[in-house]
């Protein structure tokens, strides 16, 4: 067994870190402030840029990590200090008191509408109350109640102790102290989040003065349907619909009043978001958006800017107002701006949204302090370009927010990179970890057997039992075909329970159960868990939702709740008598990862994989490692990039667990997760080349690195001046010795950025230009202060931290000018003059000027060949043709296709110290599945009747997954289990009922269905049962 | 178009700060003057600064209808410091000869037209017609 | 006709329609979580089937549950977009868009055809919707069955209900 690994923060970041390990075999303490998991993102309503519903997508992440056999989660537990060296931590924490006994509290929230007292509801960013004895949020994880001691009657004054009285699970514990205690762990990852900004960073903004305006975070919560106003956009001060708000970019960022000059880099695009979302909530409403630069630098978050622009009529002002003060009628905000063509400008709205900010909470600073890990002058981790994740405390790894402003995807990127980097310390010993445990466990065979079903009913206390007669209902259900036996339970959820069903299935020979209770959601796990270690196979088990979508609904007819419950189990009975006994498969994995490309990404993919313990196959078509970054002469930060990239080739290559294909080409790809075969085309000249010759490499996993490549600009007369260069050109001129045309009469400088991005074609943000010319451009000026150097932008996209670079830059006397998309500079050339003429959008001047060099900000272009490589790896590319994340948000460095990772530009634009954060990443997904010996199927997959099948492919061409294919030669159709989902989309299409997917069989709707329509007993569908 | 402009503002006590400017036109949308005549606008004199249309700036009357308030320099989240530039450019301006003689009269009007402005408003305030709280005029610097 | 027509009104007090309810497991069947765990009242009429994703709904499953006398169906799946098997929720918005067609021309009223979605956070809308499920399956009144002859069905018009939820 490795040595644990210690997560701090129980965000998505921590989350997914804490996961990545768990998958690696490591076991994981899992360390949560807060009464639940889900962080910051649990309280955001939607994401962008594809709105997703944000619970929908987290909550599914919390469950599997909290349910995860080697994740150990300590809510309401902070850090104290730690001790010791890599490998051998000794983490001191303190649990504090909940008041409530984890083991005992079932969540069912008895207790919550009873608490005489009404505390500000944290969740819902004090917008709402909740009691002293209350859930942190809906869905908490763990689902357990918490008391606020601070405010509870019984706690401080010995009064009340209702809640006490009430639980009927005994888990109010007032007496709870909190508690100290100590773990090992071999490495650490903090993972701790942030804070928005306050809403009165900027005082000028009245908040707290101005009920109606609010900040960003507060404005998630406005929207969410469960959220204090039930997702209605409503006034605080009257409760009015808006019909007309502004949101204000940069409120405290970017701004030195507030000592935060960097970027957040998130709020232009959240605040794009909200403007969307607004206008989904209210139709006709008014949304103006105050920027100064419309940072939209992520992927695909261009397209998003110009749907709210184009098509969705948000208005974008591009002004910092200065001041809110109150409007003409009580609760109106009238706002102080300038305009672009008239200067001083005013305007009155119902409600001002505050774009706040990201900065790490004071706690994160003392914890930060406590770790001893250094810390930016900003308070965030204080990291190297050129080693991300780490801190400058070995063994102690930062990801998410803690590492500098990012968005979801970046910190769920951090957390699979760090986890990849805490990994080596744990000392992985692989092939004896990971391995999870498939038919460990023989099951009673059923197949043989008289159909015996037993029923249970919950009570859950009062939950269902004060609304359907749970006792009738039992009687009722004894009644039903194939129904051997019938109880009813006050809690099925407690452990007792569990024993008890094990007990009944024994004494009754019972071989498929139906539990009447709560949500499958949820609970599902629990009951297959309890009936398997009765000897049943999981699988047979059919659970009702007769609470949620039950008693709680129907609480007004507790009459026709209590059929409907009979209904329902009924229905279940008639489904789960047709239910087969399913067996996760095992499958046999290659222990060892193809890194493509030889680049940055690859090389630093293969080097983490590498000291996980992983053997590796890097494949490079240059004879040469290193890629696109030998031709960077210095980091954003301004520091040589060559001695890394150096050191870093010079580790790969000396590393006896990789092995190097350098000048290999690759001829084809074939196989699936676990068992990946690339075939390779040596440099071996043509002419002597011959099959023999070609080379096979097999592995369980993929990593594209493969790299992008710079747009070859036809305007500016790049094509024909030698003095219109691009930045990558500069850049190799700053490295090379001579330096010619930095020479002492190149007195004029110009730089046009944008050059090929974000065009009508190419509608995305190269991401790193603004920045790689800040710091050449700064790089030069620092070297030759007489140069006079002037930058021609569209938008400033300098996030981040490169806004002190932009800071620099102008401090440095740097010259900067905005254009405009559809008046682009003009540039002509006579012999070896050069003229650029633009025009000044502020003062409206057209500016005429003889620059004696251009530098071009070329867009970074995907690589011709992705679509041939897309096609040999079965896996998407998006619009702009790089390849495609499995989800945007929570799987970003996942490709569609299992067991196949991105990292680099492959991917999309990213700088050098984003692309080995980024590679890192892909290590630390690749490694979650290189460690099993073995990766399990998932027992709910389709599976084809041959007989049935006509081999029209139609479930071939629905399967988002390429999990289902027609065999040509067979004429059928075949499921590779490794790979399906078990969606049913094939199902859903195969019109001669071929393919049918287990779990959610044919049979089992349709009996379900009749039987729901059934007038009595006698209508019950009988098929399957014996 | 007077390349070195940008620099001798920079080079006089006052003016160091100009390039950070990076046009957010807070000081446009704070400033009193803007709010009341249209073509007095801080972000686009900076901008001319900038960009060396030195004639323009200095032969022109905005630079004159500052009134010294420092709104913006407190509202500026640069620190940029448009009142104190302002010194610095009446000072260029009167070096230059860019001082039309009608001018003093002129100015004289302006600030008379002006005090008139703030008596209004002390006189709305002190009548309670208006909270004070509106009108604090914040100490500009840091 | 008339008679017909009488009876069906007779009928109408104390019509209490069926209705079948396909919710996809990773946001529509949250959604009514939900609504569970808000405590927002809704119809006891509705019978939910819970399946992975509504791209699993092979249209037989509704013409089934038609046959079999459900008065109304419902499918939910998650937002476009938002699908967990990536666009499962698309194929079945193709899928249902043609069988309604299909079932319109067969005589079955487009009132007891619905599909809309609703994610895991959208309980109170998932309660508002089989609010107006069921209003709108009471519109037309109780399922006769599938026509056995050429006909026109009663009240066969097609109408869209408020701010045009279902297809």
């Amino acid at each position: 067994m490795p040595d644990p690994v210690v997560v701090v923060g129980g965000g998505i970041a921590g989350i997914q870190a804490a996961t990545d390990l768990a998958e690696m075999g490591i076991p994981v303490y899992l360390i949560e402030k807060s009464p639940s998991l889900g962080g910051r993102m649990a309280q955001l309503d939607k994401t962008f840029p594809t709105n997703d519903c944000s619970t929908c997508i987290l909550a599914p992440k919390i469950t599997s990590c909290y349910n995860h056999e080697n994740v150990t989660t300590y809510t309401m537990t902070e850090l104290i200090n730690v001790e010791g060296e890599p490998g051998n931590f000794r983490v001191r924490l303190k649990k504090r008191p909940r008041y409530v006994d984890e083991e005992k509290c079932t969540g069912c929230g008895d207790c919550l509408d009873k608490c005489p007292v009404s505390i500000s509801d944290e969740y819902n960013m004090g917008m709402s109350e909740y009691g002293a004895i209350h859930k942190y949020q809906p869905q908490a994880v763990p689902n357990v109640a918490a008391i606020d001691a601070s405010e509870c009657l019984k706690i401080n004054e010995d009064k009340c102790g209702v809640c006490e009285k009430i639980c009927n699970f005994d888990a109010i514990e007032y007496k709870q102290k909190e508690k100290k205690f100590v773990v090992q762990a071999a490495s650490i990852i903090y993972a701790a989040g942030y804070e928005g900004f306050s809403g009165d960073l900027v005082s000028d903004y009245g908040y707290k003065k101005h009920p109606n305006v609010v900040t960003s975070l507060e404005y998630e919560r406005i929207l969410n349907a469960a959220g204090p106003t039930d997702g209605h956009v409503i006034r605080q001060t009257d409760g009015e619909e808006v019909e007309n708000i502004a949101f204000i970019h940069c409120s405290g960022s970017r701004d030195r009043r507030t000592d935060k000059n960097y970027c957040s880099s998130v709020c232009c695009t959240y605040s794009i978001k909200h403007a969307l979302i607004t206008k989904e909530h209210i139709k006709d409403v008014n949304v103006d958006l105050y920027y100064m630069d419309i940072r939209t630098f992520g992927k695909g978050f261009e397209r998003y800017y110009n749907r709210a622009q184009e098509t969705e009529g948000v208005n974008f002002i591009r002004s910092r107002v200065s001041e809110i003060e109150p409007g003409s009628n009580p609760g109106d905000l009238k706002l102080k701006a300038t305009d672009d063509d008239n200067g001083y400008c005013e305007q009155e709205y119902d409600m001002v949204v505050l774009a706040s900010g990201l900065e790490p909470t004071q706690q994160v600073t003392d914890s930060l302090q406590k770790l001893k890990v250094r810390t930016n002058k900003y308070g965030f981790v204080d990291m190297d370009e050129f080693n991300p994740l780490s801190t400058s405390r070995p063994g102690i790894f930062g990801c998410g927010v803690v590492n500098g402003p990012r968005d979801i995807p970046e910190s769920v990127m951090d957390a699979s990179g760090a986890a990849a980097l805490a990994g080596q310390h744990a000392v992985l010993d692989v092939k004896d970890m990971g391995v999870e445990a498939a038919g460990d466990q023989e099951f009673r065979v059923t197949q043989n057997e008289r159909t015996r079903v037993g029923v249970f009913v919950c009570h859950c206390g009062t939950n269902i039992a004060g609304v359907i007669d749970v006792e009738e209902v039992k009687e009722k259900a004894a009644g039903i075909p194939f129904v051997e036996h019938a109880e009813d339970v006050k809690y099925l959820c407690s452990s007792d329970s569990q024993d008890l069903i094990g007990e009944r299935i024994k004494e009754h020979n019972l071989n498929r159960i139906v539990v009447a209770s709560c949500t499958p959601r949820t609970h599902e796990p629990l009951f297959m868990d309890a009936i398997a270690e009765a000897g049943l196979n999981p699988y047979l088990l059919e659970m009702t939702n007769i609470r949620d979508q039950g008693s709680w609904v129907h609480k007004e007819e507790p009459e026709k709740a209590t059929w409907k419950a009979f209904e329902l189990i009924r229905a279940g009975v008639a489904r789960v008598k047709n239910a087969l006994p399913l067996e996760r498969g095992e499958v046999d994995n290659i222990a060892r990862a193809l890194v493509v490309g030889g680049g940055a990404a690859g090389l630093n993919a293969a080097r983490e994989l590498a000291n996980l313990g992983f053997p590796v196959s890097l494949v490079e078509r240059e004879e040469e490692l290193g890629g696109h970054a030998t031709s960077l002469k210095h980091s954003l930060e301004g520091r040589p990039v060559k001695p890394h990239l150096d050191r870093l080739i010079a580790e790969v290559k000396g590393h006896e667990l990789i092995d190097i294909y350098a000048g290999h080409e690759i001829k084809d790809i074939t196989g699936f997760v676990g068992n990946y075969k690339l075939e390779l085309i040596p440099p071996v000249p043509k002419e002597v080349r011959s099959d023999k010759d070609l080379v096979e490499i097999e592995g369980g996993v993929v990593i594209v690195a493969t790299g992008g490549q710079e747009f070859e600009p036809l305007e500016y007369s790049y094509q024909d001046s030698e003095q219109v260069i691009t930045q990558l050109e500069l850049e190799e001129e700053l490295s090379s010795e001579n330096q010619s045309l930095v020479r002492d009469d190149c007195e004029e400088i110009y730089m046009i950025q944008c050059v090929g991005s974000r065009e009508e074609d190419r509608p995305y943000c190269s991401r790193i230009c603004c920045s790689q010319a800040l710091r050449n451009a700064v790089h030069i000026k620092e070297n030759h202060p007489d140069k006079d150097i002037t930058i021609l932008y569209r938008e400033m996209r300098s996030y981040g931290y490169y806004e002190d670079l932009y800071r620099k830059a102008r401090d440095l006397g740097i010259n900067f000018s905005r254009y405009e998309v559809d008046n682009k500079p003009e540039v002509s050339r006579k012999g070896d003059e050069l003229t650029l003429k633009y025009e000044e959008p502020l003062s409206g001047k057209m500016i005429t000027a003889k620059p004696d060099l251009l530098v071009l900000a070329a867009a970074i272009l995907p690589r011709e060949d992705n679509l041939t490589l897309s096609q040999m790896l079965k896996t998407p590319l998006n619009e702009d043709q790089f390849f495609l994340e499995a989800h945007v948000k929570l799987r970003p460095v996942d490709s569609a296709t299992d067991g196949i990772f991105l990292a680099g530009l492959a991917h999309g634009p990213k700088n050098l110290s984003e692309t080995l954060a980024q590679s890192r990443a892909a290590a630390g997904r690749a490694a979650s599945i290189l460690s099993k010996e073995y990766l399990l199927t998932q027992a709910t997959v389709a599976e084809v009747d041959e007989e049935l099948c006509i081999a029209c492919g139609d479930c071939e061409r629905v399967c988002a997954y390429k999990a289902i294919e027609v065999n040509e030669e067979e004429n059928v159709a075949e499921v590779n289990r490794v790979l399906c989902k078990g969606c049913g989309n094939c199902t859903g299409v195969c019109r001669p009922h071929a393919v049918d997917l287990n779990g959610f069989l044919n049979q089992q709707i349709i009996d379900e269905i009749e039987t729901l329509l059934a007038k009595d007993d006698s209508e019950f569908a009988k098929t399957g049962g014996v | 178009m007077n390349k070195d402009f940008k620099q001798t503002i920079k080079n006089r006590p006052g003016g160091e700060n100009l390039s950070l400017c990076y046009s957010c036109g807070s000081c446009t949308a704070t400033c009193p003057v803007s709010e009341q005549v249209e073509d007095f606008n801080p972000r686009l004199i900076i901008k001319k600064s900038l960009l060396g249309f030195s004639e323009e700036v200095l032969s022109g009357e905005e630079i004159w209808q500052c009134i010294q308030c420092r709104r913006c320099v407190s509202a500026c989240p640069q620190n940029v410091r448009f009142a104190d530039i302002v010194r610095v450019l009446r000072e260029l301006a009167v070096e230059e000869g860019h001082f039309a003689e009608d001018l003093e009269e002129r100015l004289d009007d302006y600030d008379k037209e002006v005090l008139r402005y703030r008596l209004e408003i002390l006189e709305e305030v002190l009548a309670g017609d208006k909270d004070f709280e509106d009108f604090s005029l914040k100490a500009g610097g840091d | 006709m008339a008679t017909a027509q009488q009876e069906a009104q007779n009928k109408e007090e104390e019509f209490e329609p069926k209705i079948i309810a396909f919710l996809c497991n990773w946001c529509s069947y949250a959604a009514a979580d939900l609504a569970g765990s808000s405590r927002l009242q809704y119809p006891s009429n509705i019978r939910t089937i819970r399946i992975p994703c509504t791209g699993r709904l092979n249209p037989l499953l509704v013409i089934k549950a038609l046959d079999r006398g459900a008065d109304g169906i419902l499918v939910s799946g998650c937002h476009p977009g938002d699908c967990h098997y990536i666009d499962g929720n698309y194929y079945a918005r193709r899928r249902f868009t043609m069988l309604k067609e299909l079932l319109e021309f067969s005589g079955v009223e487009p009132e007891r055809l619905n599909f809309t979605w609703c994610s895991a956070a959208e309980g109170r809308r998932f309660a508002k919707i089989v609010k107006q499920v069921v209003d709108r399956v009471e519109s037309v009144g109780p399922w006769q069955g599938f026509l056995t002859e050429p006909g026109f069905a009663d009240g066969m018009e097609v109408g869209e209900i408020e701010d045009g939820e279902f297809l």
